[in-house]
């Protein structure tokens, strides 16, 4: 983790992360372990949420990581969709225990398949930087 | 400290406030949420909004935090309520629109035990 911490800082500004999940607990544990690493972090309860973040174009979002299954009528899939169509320089990180194809989640994100909830916050630092360091 | 606030723009700004003066925030979307965090983890201070979506609004959720966590500063965060709404309930009221430093400064106040005045 130190090492995470000190990567994140290197740079010249923390990169950023939404994290878009609709249990606060796990939303907000996670949120505090990325902050911890040194990104920045927004926190979205819903798809609608985080619609209204990105639409902001104002806001930077390096890399979205969002449940698949949120509340509301924008669910992570949509969420990822409408990421890539609008916001294709935003890395996209699918995360649950989906019901649907796999493939579906693969071709909205890079780097599929899916994360696995309960998150391993280990593996979610390891993909936000391999998503960050390929460009994406 | 938990803020409750369902305006994400809102809450995002004024958390990132907060944390760049070292408070460690929770954030909240309304007040079930809230009750969600309130019983999972250890919090100082309640800011929260009024107006809000879900099983009850910020003033109902101050009221039943008053009751059952009595050490647990509140802050109420409202566009349509008056201060005196808040007496009894609330540690301190803050009328909207705000300036995120007031609402700092009005936080560290309280924390502090320096807050004397009810309302800005």
């Amino acid at each position: 983790m130190p090492s995470d911490r000190l990567n994140a800082e290197a740079s010249p500004s923390p990169k950023t992360v939404l994290v878009v999940d609709s249990e606060i607990i796990v939303r907000m544990t996670l949120s505090e372990y990325l902050r911890h690493c040194g990104y920045k972090v927004i926190e979205a309860a819903s798809g609608e949420e985080a619609l209204t973040v990105l639409e902001d174009f104002d806001v930077p979002v390096d890399v979205a990581l969002t449940e698949v299954a949120l509340r509301g009528e924008v669910d992570g899939f949509k969420l990822a969709a409408w990421i890539r169509e609008s916001r294709p320089q935003t890395a996209v990180i699918l995360a649950g225990t989906p019901t649907r194809a796999a493939k579906a989640a693969g071709d909205l994100c890079e780097h599929g398949p899916m994360m696995s909830k309960p998150y391993d916050p280990q593996l979610v630092v390891d993909r936000i930087k391999r998503l960050l360091s390929v460009g994406k | 400290m938990l803020v409750v606030e369902d305006e994400v723009l809102i809450r995002m700004s004024l958390a990132a406030v907060l944390r760049d003066e070292g408070f460690t925030v929770i954030e909240a979307c309304d007040a079930d949420e809230a009750l969600v965090a309130l019983a999972a983890t250890s919090i100082d201070l309640l800011l929260t909004d009024v107006r809000m979506n879900g099983s009850m609004d910020g003033l109902d959720l101050a009221v039943q935090v008053r009751s059952t966590m009595p050490h647990l500063k509140i802050v109420v965060v409202s566009g349509h309520l008056a201060a005196v709404e808040t007496h009894g309930v609330a540690d301190a009221f803050v009328p909207k629109p705000y300036l995120a430093e007031n609402v700092v400064a009005r936080v560290k106040a309280i924390l502090n035990g320096t807050n004397l005045d009810h309302a800005f």
